[in-house]
């Protein structure tokens, strides 16, 4: 079974739920996608973040991560807000996409915060920041489809 | 006697400067003036009544006139009404002015709006340096420094005195004893060197609108520092992962897609005072501005770099922490908490938008150091 069969799967077996937290986990090989939801129901659910680690990403230079991110950035066209790569740490070979423009309400800015790191790691997570205040990552709200479709992307964007 | 033209325009000085005064707030936060800095001038637009005045009308298009033709007879062809695009405006129009004052004007109304205490400067102010000014005039000197007037004039006494002058023919020929040429003084001044750091964060997250209050905010604070001090250096040091320094037109407009260490600006700004400005001779200020965003466990790094090295040999360090969209700067909070009693060499400023450049400028500068 892939690892995508595998991780949805995972989602429908798992019973809808609000409040606590359920981690989901699929593996094959070398890759493992994992995602913390905090809410699940028939329909949509709540997740803190997703994350994939690929063995393959592990040790790649920056400019191959770069090509990664954009590739990412080219596929989350359906979230809230666009997603392109905003800064690149060459130290820790880090590429990091942001919501571009972020989401400015009248109390907070609400954005996506992609990571793309050497460690082998992609992973994705939902921040609010509101003025004068530290900011915190809050749960991404999507659609069961979205989910799946989102992890897709990620397996598809990663070599 | 004080001509009335000087009355006039010392009264007209006098209602600009009230005018900026009352509008500086405004001022600060506007950009563009800044792109209108001559070399010691700023214009400043105000806005004003339009005086009535005369204009002229276009040549051969009416008036009185005497010839051949009959009375009723039309002049010219006049000119055709032509279509023009669009409609009327019912908006009153602005009308703007815009007025010079001098850098030095400027610096004064910024210090008594902001109620900015005078700098003690420290280190070379018992330092003379010779100023050249011309004073006076002598009889001898090199030609590029000849006074003509006081020459002609010198030449046109001896010629009457001498019954040479002829006013039927005015023709006045200096010969080497009427020439006359400017004489200088060297007077001693005293001397205080002051140099500013700038040092900005030009990552991907700095937005351009985030250099532009940078830019404006740099623009005040050298206005005031030119003011306190004769000899004022500066320079630019732009950072994301890696710092270097830069000359002001790519300080400001350099924008990098690297990742934020504010550790390497710190790092560079130590070497470039350890190299070039020994803290016992100069007044050192460095202002640093970013979004905050800073990486990992980059902020430990930076606080160890102020403490160690930075404060203890400057006059004062201000961090100005401009929002950036994602509002997610947390750098202001490591220093806030790594330096709770505040040294009175630190400021820390948060700038949310243009309007908050005002308040981050009096904090900065309030400090009188």
């Amino acid at each position: 079974m892939s690892l995508k069969a595998d991780f949805t799967a995972e989602l429908a077996s798992t019973p809808t739920f609000s409040g606590g937290c359920v981690t989901l986990r699929a593996a094959e090989a070398n890759r493992r996608l994992t995602c913390e939801l905090v809410a699940l129901d028939t329909m949509a659910c709540a997740f803190d973040w997703l994350a994939l680690h690929d063995d393959k990403l592990a040790g790649l230079g920056l400019d191959r991560l770069k090509q990664v991110a954009d590739a990412l950035s080219r596929r989350l066209t359906y979230l809230l807000e666009p997603i392109t790569p905003i800064e690149v740490d060459p130290q820790q070979c880090t590429v990091q996409l942001r919501s571009n423009p972020p989401q400015t309400g009248d109390d907070a800015t609400c954005y996506y915060e992609l990571l793309v790191k050497r460690t082998g790691e992609v992973s994705l997570c939902r921040y609010r920041a509101r003025p004068g205040a530290l900011r915190e990552r809050v749960p991404a709200h999507v659609t069961r489809e979205v989910l799946l479709r989102l992890a897709d992307d990620l397996l598809a964007a990663t070599p | 006697m004080v001509q009335r033209i000087n009355h006039d325009h010392s009264r007209f000085r006098q209602i600009v400067r009230g005018r900026i005064r009352d509008n500086l707030r405004k001022y600060i936060t506007h950009g563009e003036m800044i792109g209108r800095k001559g070399r010691e001038l700023v214009s400043i637009p105000l806005p004003q009544l339009d005086l009535p005045h005369f204009r002229f009308g276009q040549n051969g298009s009416g008036g009185v006139g005497q010839g051949d033709g009959e009375v009723g007879q039309p002049l010219g062809p006049g000119q055709e009404q032509g279509q023009g695009a669009g409609q009327a405006g019912s908006e009153p129009g602005q009308h703007l002015r815009e007025v010079e004052v001098t850098l030095e004007e400027l610096a004064e109304i910024l210090g008594n709006e902001l109620e900015l205490p005078r700098i003690e400067p420290k280190g070379k102010a018992n330092i003379d340096e010779l100023k050249t000014k011309y004073t006076g005039i002598r009889r001898s000197g090199p030609e590029s420094l000849r006074h003509f007037k006081r020459t002609y004039k010198q030449a046109l006494r001896r010629q009457v005195a001498s019954n040479t002058y002829n006013p039927a023919d005015p023709l006045v020929v200096p010969i080497n004893e009427d020439k006359r040429y400017r004489a200088w003084k060297s007077i001693p001044q005293p001397q205080a060197n002051a140099v500013i750091v700038y040092m900005m964060d030009v990552s991907g997250s700095m937005t351009d609108d985030q250099k532009q209050i940078v830019r404006t905010e740099a623009f005040w604070i050298d206005t005031w520092l030119k003011s306190q001090y004769n000899g004022l250096e500066i320079r630019y040091i732009i950072h994301d992962a890696a710092a270097r320094e830069v000359d002001e037109e790519t300080f400001y407009h350099t924008r990098e897609s690297g990742g934020t260490r504010i550790s390497s600006a710190y790092r560079l700004c130590v070497d470039l005072l350890g190299r070039s400005f020994p803290p016992d001779e100069w007044n050192v200020y460095c202002f640093h501005f970013s979004d905050g965003d800073n990486w990992g466990e980059d902020n430990e790094t930076c606080l160890g770099l102020l403490r160690d090295e930075l404060l203890p040999r400057i006059n004062l360090f201000c961090y100005g922490q401009v929002e950036s969209p994602y509002g997610s700067g947390e750098f202001i909070r490591a220093l806030r908490s790594g330096f709770k009693d505040e040294p009175e060499k630190l400021a820390l400023s948060e700038i949310r938008n243009k309007e908050g450049i005002y308040d981050s400028i009096k904090l900065f500068l309030g400090k009188g150091r």
